[in-house]
């Protein structure tokens, strides 16, 4: 089954600078190590405050994915990437022109950093975002209550697990008490997301910044296995909630209220492209003994006897 | 009677390129991406000599109090051994408990260096025998090898493998075994 890895964190977090040559190569690098690790389907992350000011005039998305498909793709062709927007909200009053930014990005997170916040991002927005990101790293000035986040689940809205802040950078490697911190907080914050969150509707996703944060995604199941997930539920956070929280995203800018869409574009197939004819070959075969004239003859004559 | 099981884990060490020049050099970092052969050859490194049986050993012990403390390190860490090394392909197959596996696996994926080398840990193959997970190896290999060479599938690699074998009396299969 495919995998999915919906948050590579992009280098530059305003819209006034660019990307020096050194962070685009470092973000290659990053694509291409999660290339070899079995995951082609990724999603770049730009992330920004809610008090910068959205430019009138220029590109709302900074991120190059052209010229970066275009130089990765011959060399890999089954990769296929996207853009994702992560907006830090302190207060949503500030938040506006979040139309605009559907039409630039694929996809559209928010990373509340107080509980109104949360609160009425699931009651407000719950059409126009696909995926909270709750900052793991910091010890939760709210709690998570079961009703709230049951609430956005049944909305589709879904939430994320980033996995690269319990692996310690290697640049901060000299604080040691403080990097212990994060990862007690990690811990913690993990358990009450499964808790409240009933383990439904949760992404694991690397937020990498550099490739030495890449790690396996089978490995990271195991890891969450000793917190207490069970290995068949862990299986759809790196597979089928990803890829509902994609089509969702998706369909916002090119369906009718997310349920109709004209035209003949095929969204499904674009994005799990990879059903080659193995994986056909396969469901073919899982077709029963039953469905089969022969099958059929035989379990009749199983009832008689 | 009831004999001790155990579980053998198959796992490999990778070497991301990182921005740092000293740790890896700069064409390294700017090939990475060029190409997938370079890609392979760069994560796949032969390891260097200050990752050995002691040294990984050691980081791994060192994980397991770290995040699991002396429960997770009294009980799974005692049984682990390593019960093969190779240095050339940077693969390993440690023994551990049947029960304590999973928290080893876990310790395994949070460690990023070994002394000044800067590395991952990846977890191939979960298995009850050893014989299993040297199968395993050998076929992930070949993959790996077909990958980088100019043969189109495992066939055409084997068929001019053996003929290589052919022409050659003796040829050197892997590492020994360090025990």
């Amino acid at each position: 089954m495919t995998t999915y890895d919906l948050n590579i964190s992009y280098p530059v977090n305003n819209y006034d600078t660019t990307i020096t040559n050194t962070q685009l190569t470092n973000l290659k690098n990053i694509v291409i190590t999660n290339y070899q690790n079995g995951i082609y389907n990724q999603a770049i992350n730009f992330q920004i405050f809610d008090s910068i000011k959205l430019p009138m005039n220029k590109d709302l998305n900074p991120i190059p994915v052209g010229k970066i498909k275009e130089s990765l793709i011959p060399q890999f062709p089954k990769l296929k990437l996207f853009t994702r927007i992560t907006l830090i909200i302190n207060d949503l009053s500030k938040l506006s022109n979040l139309s605009k930014l559907q039409q630039c990005f694929d996809l559209i997170a928010i990373q509340p950093l107080n509980e109104k916040v949360f609160q009425n991002a699931i009651v407000n927005l719950e059409n126009n975002i696909d995926i909270i990101s709750i900052d793991l790293s910091s010890r939760l000035n709210f709690y998570l209550k079961h009703k709230v986040v049951s609430n956005g689940l049944n909305k589709g809205i879904k939430f994320e697990i980033q996995y690269s802040q319990t692996i310690s950078n290697y640049i901060s490697n000299d604080v040691g008490s403080n990097s212990n911190l994060i990862k007690k907080n990690w811990f913690n914050n993990v358990l009450q997301l499964i808790r409240s969150s009933r383990s439904r509707g949760l992404i694991i996703s690397s937020g990498a910044q550099n490739p030495l944060q890449i790690r396996n995604l089978n490995d990271i199941l195991i890891l969450l296995k000793t917190l207490g997930i069970k290995h068949e539920k862990g299986k759809s956070f790196i597979t089928l909630n990803p890829e509902r929280a994609l089509i969702n995203g998706k369909l916002r800018t090119k369906s009718y209220r997310q349920t109709v869409l004209q035209g003949d574009e095929n969204i499904v197939d674009d994005i799990q492209y990879n059903v080659n004819e193995r994986d056909v070959t396969k469901l073919t075969n899982r077709k029963r003994v039953q469905d089969s004239a022969i099958g059929q003859l035989i379990k009749k004559k199983r009832k008689i006897e | 009677m009831v004999r001790v099981k155990h579980r053998y884990i198959l796992f490999e060490i990778l070497y991301p390129p990182t921005t740092n020049e000293r740790v890896t050099p700069r064409e390294d970092f700017e090939a990475f991406s060029t190409a997938e052969q370079n890609a392979l050859f760069t994560l796949h490194q032969r390891a260097p000599s200050t990752i050995n049986h002691k040294s990984i050993m050691n980081s791994i012990r060192r994980s397991l109090q770290d995040h699991y403390g002396d429960v997770g390190a009294g009980s799974a860490g005692m049984l682990m051994n390593l019960k093969y090394f190779s240095n050339k392909t940077s693969t390993g197959i440690i023994r551990c408990g049947r029960a304590q596996s999973d928290t080893i696996i876990g310790a395994m994926t949070l460690i990023e260096r070994i002394d000044n080398c800067y590395l991952t840990f990846q977890t191939l193959h979960v298995s009850g025998t050893i014989k299993k997970c040297e199968e395993y190896s050998i076929t992930r290999t070949k993959q790996i090898m077909c990958r980088i060479g100019k043969w189109q599938n495992e066939q055409e690699y084997i068929h001019e493998f053996e003929q290589i074998s052919a022409d050659e009396d003796e040829i050197e299969v892997g590492d020994d075994d360090n025990e």
